[in-house]
């Protein structure tokens, strides 16, 4: 009988393209990337944006100063109190308002309260999107105590408009300062357990460990910042660079959190770290919130003077800035949101690039995509 | 480095730069469309190295880009604005090989204001669908469904 040899000349490799999303479930939203893959090697990623894009900017165009807030919600749904503050807060630059230190620290504080809530909520999603589903359960559990404080005081679970133009919305429920001082032990007592839970985990560092590492120069090029910048060491933070509200005025220690390798583990690592961070700031201001009012004077239809006006802040995903075009009148010439989602994405399409199919779920799950917020 | 060294260190290289400052904190240039590119490839060697946002302007008369920058050692902060005249087949450049997160915004900014960028790598509508006809975020944009303006 003959032999058949294989040879292996008659085997051929051809390059397809797969779907990833709208409606992955690792995906935190509808976002679509067509990949081109070759076997199980990602070779080039396509993305298709615009499933939630509601024109925000376009909008803001045909409101009033005071309504853009609350359009800001909508982007960052889980950094809203942030984006509402960098709004108020370039509003303020404008007019040039002092706003009562109060409202600094307040804004500060329900600033800091947010971004713990996006990290516990990333955090819970990320161990599902590699696989370790428990930890959703406990993030949310969590984070419902911080949604609640939220919604004592600003009526709202997650789209707050708390921040207005001068000031904020309403004072201080009288049960805050009692229910911010049962919540900051609580978490300072679960997150090692969370630690123990997933971060030691062996197959979580496999899948972390030296997976997309992101160049220190790559990140400053390609636009990202917030967390995944400083898991490549780029000193990037906001609050420190450039502070605003009770950062400016009020003497806080605390530290930017940075780490060298660049990779899934750092990144993970950073908002891991943020999180202790946040919890030092909101305790450094909670004993000493001044008493000197939530509104400073503004007219109740604001105008802008003629020019342009820019305020960034550091969201729970990076830099966001807001940019004013104003020509005087009551509604804005040009508005126009940077948002850190959308230069992050950037980022994932750079470092998918020649890695694992399963690889690339890790990696866009460090990057913490909200996708209205890369929409707008 | 101050503003003042910043324009003097342009001045040397290109004439025809206009240095503003529009009620921002930061120092503003405008540059024509010609010299955009040699311009901006002198700006990153100069230490701009982080592209902080790309915007898309209909300034009513002319279509255009604002692109603020930063750097990220030292904080300095520029604002390069460019101007084009011809609303039909405006076309600037691609900055996407001086900084890499032109990418997108470069695509963002070609599916709303309708501003062709040469050479860039893939130059095709990213938030609306590729049917779409016009340039939503232009001034003269007829709003026929009411869907924003109503």
């Amino acid at each position: 009988m003959e032999q058949v040899t294989l040879n292996t000349g008659d085997l051929k490799s051809q390059e397809y393209f797969i779907n990833m999303g709208p409606q992955h479930p690792a995906a935190h939203g509808v976002l679509r990337l067509i990949l081109k893959m070759d076997g199980e090697v990602v070779k080039n990623i396509e993305p298709d944006l615009g499933y939630i894009h509601r024109s925000i900017e376009k909008q803001c165009e045909y409101e009033g100063y005071k309504q853009i807030i609350h359009l800001t919600d909508r982007m960052d749904y889980l950094s809203s109190h942030i984006n509402n503050e960098a709004v108020a807060l370039a509003i303020e630059q404008a007019l040039e308002i002092d706003v009562p230190e109060r409202v600094r620290v307040i804004r500060t504080i329900m600033g800091e309260l947010t971004r713990i809530a996006s990290h516990l909520l990333w955090w819970g999603v990320m161990g599902m999107d590699v696989g370790a589903l428990t930890t959703f359960m406990y993030a949310f559990r969590d984070r419902e105590m911080i949604n609640d404080i939220m919604e004592e005081t600003c009526g709202a679970r997650l789209t707050m408009s708390y921040s207005t133009p001068g000031g904020v919305m309403f004072d201080l429920h009288p049960n805050f300062v009692k229910r911010i001082k049962e919540f900051i032990p609580h978490l300072r007592n679960v997150i090692p357990k969370y630690d123990e839970l997933l971060t030691g985990n062996v197959i979580f560092q496999k899948r972390m460990k030296g997976v997309g590492i992101l160049s220190p120069e790559d990140a400053i090029s390609l636009g990202a910042s917030g967390p995944v910048a400083r898991g490549s060491s780029v000193s990037c933070d906001r609050r420190i660079k450039d502070p605003y509200s009770a950062f400016k005025t009020q003497d806080i220690n605390f530290n930017e959190v940075l780490f060298t390798e660049g990779d899934n583990l750092a990144r993970y690592n950073v908002r891991m770290k943020e999180m202790y961070e946040s919890l030092n700031i909101i305790e450094q201001l909670i004993d000493n919130i001044p008493d000197d009012g939530i509104q400073a004077k503004t007219k109740a239809l604001i105008k802008l003077p003629k020019g342009e006006f820019i305020q960034r802040v550091e969201t729970a995903r990076g830099d966001m800035g807001v940019y004013i075009v104003s020509d005087g009148k009551k509604n804005p010439y040009r508005v126009k949101f940077r948002s850190p989602g959308f230069s992050n994405l950037n980022t994932l399409i750079e470092l998918g690039k020649n890695t694992l199919l399963g690889d690339l779920i890790a990696i866009s799950a460090t990057m913490d995509f909200v996708i209205p917020d890369i929409d707008r | 480095m101050t503003n003042n060294d910043i324009i003097a260190a342009l001045q040397k290289k290109f004439q025809d730069l206009e240095f503003t400052d529009e009620a921002s904190k930061y120092m503003t240039v405008s540059v024509s469309p010609d010299a955009y590119y040699e311009v901006m490839q002198a700006i990153r060697e100069m230490g701009f190295d982080y592209l902080f946002s790309m915007t898309g302007m209909d300034w009513g008369k002319e279509l255009g880009v604002t692109n603020h920058l930063e750097d990220m050692e030292n904080g300095d902060t520029l604002v390069v604005k460019v101007k084009l005249e011809d609303r039909e087949n405006p076309e600037l450049p691609t900055l996407e090989n001086v900084w890499k997160t032109a990418h997108l915004h470069e695509r963002e900014i070609y599916d709303l204001f309708g501003i062709n960028f040469k050479g860039h790598s893939v130059m095709k509508r990213l938030l609306l669908t590729d049917d779409w006809e016009g340039y939503p975020m232009r001034k003269d944009w007829m709003d026929e469904t009411k869907m924003i303006i109503r």
